[in-house]
Parts: structure tokens; sequence; C-alpha cells
């Protein structure tokens, strides 16, 4: 089951999967604006791999956002770029 | 040399914890460069999305300006992984990790995140290519190191956020006369864990070569150090604490901060001022753990009580107005730059400072 929701997962092609590896503000907004996501599941999965692949899930802390082990934070790093 | 970097984190949640209220948070570096983060939140709706930039609220927690908040090397508490490679399989929060898991792929937000790719006994090894072409060394005990089939999932993300911290600071130190002090004291204090040598390689080496030395004369009073903020771990944060204070404290911990004082020591400055200048910076949580030990008789905050530290960072770090808190950071930090700067030239002359620290007798 998990194998089938990693293959339907990879049909959704990533909106800026693409194009410039790296992510900015400016992109995410213009993300926004333009694709119009119905909700954050949706928008997730506009997202490149790296947001989707680096991530951390939290299960409790002092945020605005509420968390449980159940329903945990994702924390996601996007933009992971090579510095020289 | 080179490494990775991380310019944008996002955080999502999931909205049936949230009465409904859908959104996510990101926290980005400027794109104009520099020291600055950005805000930025996402609030969707049964209309269109809203993209709110720099909204007030992001302020409450991560300050003005803008810092990331995490944990240091090796214990990310009520995270999931939250001490890499080591939570006990017994644990509540291994159990509740293997729950999750199984319904993570029937999660309209879960199922999008990539999954990991797990052993048998549910052991994280999702990122081979991103390990193997890890050129750098990582925090402790080779968890990122090429061929190692392990990676753990905070201390990744760990290794991303603190060069983003680094930077900042590093950043910040440049623009006093300090950078040098600061640069020992960094190099010094991650000794035992290596998470600096790319921004003062010079200082590493140097550091690296007495490392032995620095650990023998310091092993002394690592025991008691270690038993005394064990117990306030415990006490700050329960049954979490239960399960890994003792294990976390033995090492990294106890490294990190009784070479903190080594090294004040040879630097002439009250260690008390440093080791708070240097946690504060790059883990702002950390002062919440500090007060919380406050009445541990330990080197660490025992110090920090003697020299009226713990008072002066109380306004800023409790709730409270974000720019009278910032305005004292900003005057304490001052205060202490200050203090060292008179400690320094009266024990250790600035040219002179790497042979006190440094020094093998």
């Amino acid at each position: 089951m998990r194998f089938l929701a990693h293959f339907l997962s990879l049909l959704v092609v990533p909106y800026l999967a693409a194009a410039d590896e790296s992510m900015t503000l400016r992109k995410l907004e213009d993300l926004v604006k333009t694709k119009q996501p119905k909700n954050s599941s949706e928008f997730l999965a506009m997202l490149p791999d790296e947001c989707r692949r680096y991530y951390n899930l939290v299960y409790a802390s002092r945020s605005q956002q509420n968390s449980s082990y159940s329903s945990p934070r994702i924390i996601s790093l996007c933009t992971i770029s090579k510095v020289t | 040399m080179h490494y990775f970097k991380s310019d944008v984190v996002l955080a999502f949640a999931n909205p049936k914890e949230n009465d409904g209220r859908d959104s996510v948070e990101i926290l980005a570096v400027d794109e104009k460069g520099g020291s600055k983060l950005q805000s930025a939140e996402i609030v969707f709706s049964s209309e269109k999305p809203t993209y709110r930039k720099n909204p007030a609220e992001c302020r409450a927690c991560h300050g003005n300006p803008l810092r990331f908040i995490w944990d240091e090397y090796g214990y990310w508490r009520f995270t999931y992984d939250s001490s890499h490679r080591e939570v006990p399989k017994d644990s509540k929060e291994w159990r509740e990790y293997l729950s999750f898991r199984k319904s993570q792929s029937h999660h309209p937000l879960y199922s999008q995140l990539i999954p990991f790719l797990e052993t048998d006994e549910g052991e994280d090894k999702r990122d081979l290519k991103f390990n193997i072409d890890q050129p750098i060394e990582h925090t402790g005990f080779g968890t990122l190191e090429p061929g190692n089939k392990y990676l753990s999932a905070t201390s990744s993300f760990h290794n991303l956020l603190i060069r983003e911290h680094g930077n900042m600071v590093k950043a910040l130190f440049r623009k006093n006369n300090q950078s040098e002090i600061f640069a020992f004291a960094i190099a010094g204090l991650e000794l035992c864990r290596g998470n600096y040598e790319n921004f003062f390689p010079e200082k590493w080496r140097s550091a690296a070569r007495s490392k032995d030395q620095i650990r023998a004369n310091l092993k002394s009073g690592i025991e008691k150090y270690n038993e005394s903020v064990a117990s306030a771990r415990k006490k700050a944060f329960g049954d979490v604490g239960d399960e890994y204070a003792t294990r976390y404290f033995q090492d990294w911990q106890v490294d990190h901060a009784v070479n903190q004082i080594y090294l004040a020591e040879r630097m002439g400055v009250p260690t008390a001022s440093l080791f708070t200048v240097i946690r504060s910076e790059f883990s702002p949580v950390n002062m919440w753990e500090i007060f919380h030990s406050n009445e541990v008789d330990s080197a660490g905050p025992k110090e920090l009580a003697e020299d009226g530290v713990l008072a002066k960072l109380k306004p800023i770090w409790l709730p409270g107005d974000l720019r009278e808190k910032s305005d004292l950071m900003a005057k304490f930090c001052k205060e202490l730059a200050a203090e060292s700067v008179k400690s320094l030239e009266k024990h250790a002359p600035p040219e002179r400072v790497a042979a006190r620290i440094f020094a093998s007798g």
C-alpha cells in the first residue's frame, strides 16, 4: 500500500521540480497565486522532491500549529543546494 | 570544501489538530543575501489561498530578528527520531512512530511526503544518495559520513539549520572586534563534534590538535556536571527526560559544556558570559533549559547566577514586548562584548590568545 501511495504521488508532477532548483519565498508566493492550491496537501504535492524528502515530524511543540503523535507537524526543508 | 544548505523551511500541520485551520508557515533566508530571515504564512480557506508576508505572530516565537528554533545536535525532544538511532524500541515515541507510519500512506497530507526507506526494524534509510554525496563531516559520530548506511532525519535537519545559524552568527561577529574571540570559542565549543570547521577552518585545525589534551584536562569535572544537568533535564521534560537524559548528557552535551568552561578560563573571559552568548545565539530554546536548571548546583547554572546573567536574560526570553526584548538583547550582548574585551585585554592580549587556549601544558 505504501508503495502504491508513493507511486501515485509520483504521478503528481511537482510544479517546480524541473525548474530552477533553488526555492525562494517569491517562488512560493507565485506558486500559491498562480496554481491556487485548495489546501496544504495539494500545496505540498506541488513542491519539488527536496521539500517532500527532507523533513522532520514534530509531535509536540510550543508552536501555534498544534500537533500530536498521530498528527505531527511537518517541518520541511527546501532548496538543498550545494555551497562551495 | 562545500556543504549543503537550506534556504526555505516550511511547517505543515494537520488541520484536524487545528480546529480545521489549514496553514503553512514559512521561514526563509533573505533572497538578497545577508543574515536576515523572512517569514510568511499561507492560509487555505474555502475560497482561494491567502499569502501573508511577515506575519507578526511569527516573531512571538522566532524572535526579532527572526531566527530558527531547533535544538542542538544529538537530542531533539518531541520530534520523531528525537535521539537519532538511539530511541529505545520500547519507548512510547517509538511505538507511536510506527503507528503513524502505518497510517501515513492513507492520509491526504502525510502521503505527499516521500516515504522513508526502512529496514525490517524500521530504521530510517531514506536518503542514501544525499548521505553518500555528503562531503562534510557531520556533528558527532559520523551520522552523515559517506558510506554510513543510516541517516537520521533529525540530524540531517539539524545539520542544515545549524549552518544557517552559523552564517547568521558569523555575520554578526564580523561586525565587531570580537570575531577572533568567538572564532576560538566556537572552534573549541565544537571540539568534540566538528560543526564549525567550515566557518573557521584554521581555528578548527588548531583546536583539533589539542583535542586529546583538552579532554584529559577536563575529565575530572565531567561526571558531576553530567549528573546535575541530567537531573535538570529530567525535571524539565518529564518522561522524555527519563528516557534520554542520561544517555544524552553522558557524551555530547558534557563535552560541549566543559569545553566552553575550559576555553573561557583559558581566554580569561567569564565562563557564564561565553556560555550564554554562544548557546543563546545558536539555539534560543536552550535558554529555556538554562532557566529550568537554575536551581541545580552545577558549574554552569551556578556561574550564570553568580554573574547575574540569568537576571539579565529573563526579561529577554520570557514573554513580553518584542521590541523591548530585542533592545534588551542588543544591550546585553554589548555588555558581554565589552566585558569580554576588558577581560581579554587584561588577561590575554589578542595576539596571544591562540597560545593561551591551545597551549599543551
